[in-house]
């Protein structure tokens, strides 16, 4: 598996990102200034948008849910390789399926109808993403363009929806119906934003844990990712596993979608999602594809989401778009830290090996190479 | 040919890695318009001795003369600057560009650069003038392996090379494209380039060659002019005495114990199309250790991964315990008993990017004790890794070190105690020990012996003769796919074996 | 829907598939070298964005054009460093690029252009004389700007490069077999960022034309997928030069084809389906005909000469 994607030593694990954060908010802070503004001033608004009372934490929490999920997702599969580029699209097909079944399945209440909704969601993102996993696994089709396709049909095929059977006539833009209340995710602490969905993402969080170092099936995804043949031949149903494990992928994306229906808007908005799959993709590799990185590194960019958002209402003049900014180069620098510990990583595995051959000119090998045993990447 | 100063020559040269001296003090040299022939078995340095000459590596001892100027050559422009082509067993073509295009491609920053256009003139003209009939504006995908070869012959023949390197050509062709091959190289010599030609096929080196030098562990053993040269005396040249070898005690194997791998005409296809075993039938019974011979690259990797259900065979059959075993499916071959250690560890092997304890429980991590309900018991685990590490002796600090930071032998190990800690019915071995020091080696050999005593039925795959010697019962050879003979071990001499691997006829 | 519906639709599919193409084309050299642009949209925001940052600073078109190529480079650029010297996954670098550009071309709107200021000076179109007076196709395809006739030229160019010249035999044993190509003396990596830069250009000139074509103004994400379906494009037009500029025009029809049944309020053809056209079809084209859908093999994967 590409060593860029998990690195073993703990502590570069946390290093690289949080460095690479620091660096992107330090660029911005150049930007800022290099347009006019006070950097200091900026991050103070949004620092009290994100973080400065109960309120604002609670919008930063709601921003983190979708991202968090899809990034779980994502990086269950790509533990096993595979790319999926594609939770974008399974994250809007999920979200229609769901606000499908809250308007027209039997209302019985709460509980009930919000799981079916919601379930309805993962199967349906599950399904969209089989469609990529499937080829993969039976005619080595590259997930990652196959998956990107389906983004934009996903999306076209919620706004023929949106635009067509559901279109609510009068209304500024194309959404559909609310949901009945029975289907509406209830607010946890009152005076806030914080809906039953962070629930919802943190026990996923602790599945993702689960399923990806504690399970037969994260093993199996494991050995997959790090040599394909090899676990073949140690008996690992290798296709099964590949459709499986991009199923689960959407499943996580899918899940996303509906709950941002039910959780914070009560209906589905045509383009809902600011690329909420997309920034999953960054999220998973900031998180080390580790489920409690992934939770750090979604709660950062929802808190950049939240932070920029007030901004905007500050009528500072720095528009929100200046979260984007940090948030590709926070993902920049830490492509350049893996490659920096990468490059310096392979020299230093050459010198050792130099020296060995020069210290000993025909005798027995090391048991183990002179490298980091706990190896800094991996290959 | 006449007395011509050398074109090439080596001188005392000598080339070590870490744990083995690939080249020894070896001086040989190449007169214009010779055909010199490189003998000997894998591991003897012939390809890392081209290699040198070709740039690819840098000599730790020893010189090379070009034409009475010794030379210093840093990479493959400083050799082709100086006239050296290399045919590799890997052609370097780029497969979905035609001929004419390759050789377009290859002559981009020489001095005589060509036009797309050009290209197809020049590619006819040489094609004519060396009787290599290859079609230019063909793709090279599309060629037989016999043609790309001779589209890399053109590429090295357009670039005015007077000094070829062949490795194993006609390891890829059939009997007749051989031919075919040895004429067009008779035609270069007449024409006064040198040519070392790498080969293990003595047809070939007594049949093109004008003299035969033969390596082996590094050294050179003799030259000879092809003339003058024998089979039975190359043969001894290129595997040695028979040292004196322990027999392994053997197992009391009773004539009557039943069969416990049988294989029936089987053909297994290559993935350069055709077929990499042709027709092959044996029995190994149980307790029993069936060792295969041959030069690699006769078919005993896909051999041993047709047996391991890695890879499919196109026609015979393959039975265990009498239970038929055809399609590719490796977990088939597992739950039939089938224990595979396979050539390449770490393309097949293992996943080096796994801890040795996630390696070890792999196989079987959703059996209990290992697995609970899909949750894995992360104790039993360790408890197994344990275990198998202290069994096998595998030298590591800790269970969680990642597989791929291992050394190559304890690696080897590691595969071997995943595998053999179950009770299997047939092992499968393909080169276990390569690589590996004595101390590993022994390890090794002992854990595959224990199996055996148990009543395992064993293949056991080596280029190593006093290995196969002294482990087996019988010996089959392979060549070019097909079974050359079979021997019993206690009365083989590595002569014998040495004529079946190069193609000779049973003596 | 009657010939004048049609000669509309050509001029509205020409003047949608230009930018489209070169867009491609670009992709289209970086691909064949072995590697893949997802930031493609990016390439094109920037490049529309520096036009009219450019134009508005200097008054001059032509200023504009060539500062559009400047910003499709430099988002090139960093692609570049990211996978061609730091070895990054080349759909990752491609993804983050993609959020990058369009927060900072946002801001910058913000900040430095301001949603106040007029617009720039567009192209004109130059009449070609005798030709733009065909019937039904004179319009459409001899009535354009300057860039969509030098867009007309991309095509056999780009033809020629890939597969005529000795240079494009270099892109195609980069994007193929890359340690093959190193012992035949190309140099991979100094191949791919010069396939990389040139796509980069292209693509900017592309997002120069949406800018500049007719608007004159730069809007929040202005490209709105059009990278997207330029990569369809290339992998719809299975890595060929004609494929491709086929597949472009295809897109350009469909697109066009839906924005004229919308103006003229048909609705018995959903728009939206139009507009997934170019998605669904490559992605059947993968499913179904992956034998022949033969990207070039190294494709995506970064190459280390030792």
């Amino acid at each position: 598996m590409n060593w860029q994607l998990r690195t073993r030593a703990a502590g570069l694990n946390v290093l690289i990102p949080l460095v690479a954060v620091v660096l992107a908010l330090a660029t911005v802070a150049l930007l800022l200034v290099a347009v006019g503004s006070n950097p200091l001033d900026a991050y103070r608004d949004m620092w009290n948008a994100a973080l400065g009372d109960r309120f604002a934490l609670s919008t930063t929490v709601t921003k983190t849910m979708p991202r968090l999920l899809a990034a779980l997702g994502i990086a269950l599969a790509l533990r096993a390789g595979l790319w999926n580029i594609g939770a974008e699209g399974q994250l809007y097909v999920g979200a229609l399926a769901t606000t499908a079944v809250a308007l027209y399945a039997p209302d019985l209440g709460a509980p009930f109808l919000i799981t079916a909704a919601l379930v309805a969601g993962a199967l349906a993102g599950a399904g969209w993403a089989l469609i990529p996993g499937v080829l993969r696994a039976t005619r080595g089709v590259s997930e990652v363009i196959t998956s990107l396709m389906l983004v934009y049909i996903g999306i076209q095929l919620t706004n023929y929806v949106l635009e067509g059977p559901w279109s609510q006539p009068g209304s500024t833009f194309p959404s559909s119906p609310y949901v009945p209340t029975g289907a509406s995710l209830p607010v946890i602490v009152g005076g806030t934003l914080l809906n039953a969905g962070a629930l919802v993402g943190l026990a996923l969080v602790a599945l993702a844990w689960f399923l990806m170092s504690h399970s037969t099936f994260g093993l199996r995804l494991n050995a997959i990712g790090g040599n394909e043949r090899a676990a073949r031949v140690a008996g690992v149903r290798v296709s099964l596993m590949i459709v499986l494990a991009m199923a689960a992928s959407g499943a996580f994306a899918g899940l996303a979608g509906g709950m941002e229906v039910l959780g914070v808007r009560g209906r589905l908005v045509e383009g809902f999602s600011p690329g909420y799959g997309f920034e999953a993709i960054a999220i998973a590799l900031l998180g080390r594809l580790n489920a409690f990185g992934i939770l750090g590194a979604a709660l950062l960019f929802g808190a950049l989401d939240a932070g920029s958002a007030g901004l905007q209402t500050a009528a500072q003049g720095v528009p929100a778009s200046i979260s984007q900014v940090a948030e590709g180069l926070a993902v920049a620098y830490v492509l350049v830290g893996l490659g920096l510990a990468s490059i310096i990583q392979r020299r230093r595995a050459a010198r050792a090996a130099l020296r060995a051959a020069a210290e000993q000119p025909a005798s027995g090998e090391p048991d183990v190479l002179p490298i980091p045993t706990e190896s800094v990447v991996d290959s | 040919m006449t007395e011509n100063p050398p074109l090439v020559r080596l001188e005392g040269v000598t080339k070590a890695y870490p744990g083995v001296v690939a080249n020894d003090n070896v001086t040989l040299d190449l007169r214009a318009g010779e055909i010199h022939a490189l003998l000997g078995e894998n591991g003897a340095g012939k390809t890392t001795l081209m290699g040198t000459l070709y740039g690819l590596h840098r000599p730790d001892a020893g010189r090379i003369v070009v034409e009475g100027r010794p030379v210093s050559i840093h990479g493959p422009r400083d050799a082709l600057a100086l006239g050296i082509g290399y045919m590799q067993q890997h052609f370097s073509l780029i497969p979905t560009l035609t001929v004419a295009e390759n050789v377009v491609l290859s002559l981009r920053g020489a001095a005589t650069k060509l036009s797309v256009q050009g290209g197809n003139a020049r590619v006819r003209e040489l094609a004519a003038k060396y009787g290599l009939d290859v079609d230019p504006t063909a793709l090279v995908e599309q060629l037989s392996v016999g043609q790309q070869q001779r589209a890399e012959l053109l590429k090295a023949l357009a670039r005015n090379t007077r000094i070829l390197l062949l490795d194993e050509p006609s390891a890829v062709l059939t009997p007749q494209e051989s031919e075919q091959l040895g004429l067009v190289l008779r035609k270069l010599a007449g024409s006064g380039v040198g040519i070392f030609l790498v080969s293990h096929k003595f047809s070939e080196v007594l049949g093109i060659g004008d003299r035969i030098s033969v390596l082996r562990r590094g050294r050179l053993v003799g030259t000879l002019d092809a003339a003058k040269a024998s089979r039975a005396a190359l043969a001894e040249m290129m595997v040695g005495e028979l040292r004196s070898v322990d027999k392994r005690p053997a197992a009391t194997m009773r004539q009557d114990a039943p069969p416990r791998l049988e294989v029936s005409d089987l053909w297994v296809p290559s993935e350069r199309g055709g077929f990499a075993v042709q027709g092959v039938d044996f029995v190994v019974r149980a307790g029993e250790v069936l060792g295969v011979a041959g030069v690699e690259g006769n078919g005993q990797v896909e051999l041993t991964e047709a047996l391991a259900g890695v890879r499919r065979a196109g026609r015979g059959t393959i039975r265990i315990d009498r239970q038929s075993l055809k399609g590719g499916r490796p977990r088939r071959a597992r739950r039939l008993g089938v224990t595979h250690i396979p050539a390449d560890r770490h393309r097949s092997g293992l996943v080096a990017t796994m801890s040795i304890e996630d390696n070890l429980v792999l196989p079987v991590a959703d059996q209990s004790p290992y697995s609970v309900l899909r949750v894995l018991k992360r104790r039993a685990i360790r408890k197994l890794a344990r275990r198998l590490i202290g069994e096998f002796d595998i030298r590591t600090p800790t269970p969680s070190v990642l597989a791929g930071a291992l050394s190559g032998g304890n690696q080897q190990k590691l595969i071997l105690a995943r595998e053999l800690s179950r009770l299997p019915s047939v092992i499968v071995a393909c080169y276990p020990t390569r690589g590996l020091d004595f101390g590993a080696t022994e390890s090794v050999q002992q854990a595959i012996l224990a199996r055996r005593d148990e009543g395992a039925a064993i293949v056991y795959v080596s280029v190593d003769l006093d290995e196969l010697l002294s482990l087996s019962d019988r010996i089959i050879v392979l060549h070019q796919g097909t079974l050359q003979g079979e021997l019993s071990a206690a009365v083989a001499t590595p002569e014998q074996l040495g004529l079946l691997m190069g193609g000779a006829a049973a003596a | 829907m009657n010939s004048h519906f049609f000669a509309q639709l050509l001029v509205a599919t020409v003047a949608l598939a230009t930018p489209l193409l070169l867009a491609a084309l670009g992709e289209l050299i970086s691909e064949t070298a072995g590697v893949i642009n997802i930031e493609l949209e990016g390439m094109m925001l920037c490049g529309a964005f520096a036009a009219v940052w450019a134009a508005h600073g200097s008054g001059s078109v032509v200023v504009g054009f060539l500062a559009a190529a400047a910003g499709g480079l430099f988002l090139a650029a960093i692609h570049g460093i990211l996978c061609l010297f730091f070895r990054a996954n080349q759909v990752v670098s491609g993804i983050v690029l993609n959020i990058f550009a369009l927060g900072l071309t946002s801001f910058l709107l913000a900040t430095a252009l301001g949603p106040t200021t007029s617009p720039v000076a567009t192209l004109h179109s130059l009449r070609v004389p005798m030709l733009a007076d065909l019937p039904g196709v004179g319009k459409a395809f001899f009535d354009q700007n300057v860039v969509v006739y030098a867009a007309y030229l991309m095509i056999p160019c780009v033809w020629l490069l890939l597969n005529r010249s000795p240079l494009g035999l270099a892109l195609k044993a980069a994007g193929e077999r890359p340690a093959a190509a190193e012992s035949l003396g190309v140099r991979v990596t100094l191949t791919r960022w010069l396939a990389l830069s040139i796509c980069g250009v292209l693509a900017g000139l592309g997002g120069g034309l949406l800018a500049l074509a007719a608007i004159g103004f730069f809007t929040e994400n202005m490209t709105a997928g059009r990278g997207f379906i330029s990569l369809a494009a290339v992998i719809f037009g299975r890595w060929r030069t004609t494929g491709t500029a086929a597949a472009v025009v295809l897109f350009a029809a469909a697109d066009g084809f839906q924005i004229r049944l919308q103006a003229l309020g048909i609705v018995h053809i959903a728009p939206q389906f139009l507009v997934m056209l170019p998605y669904l079809v490559t992605l059947v084209a993968l499913a179904g005909l992956m034998r022949r859908m033969r990207p070039p093999s190294a494709l995506g994967v970064n190459y280390l000469s030792s």
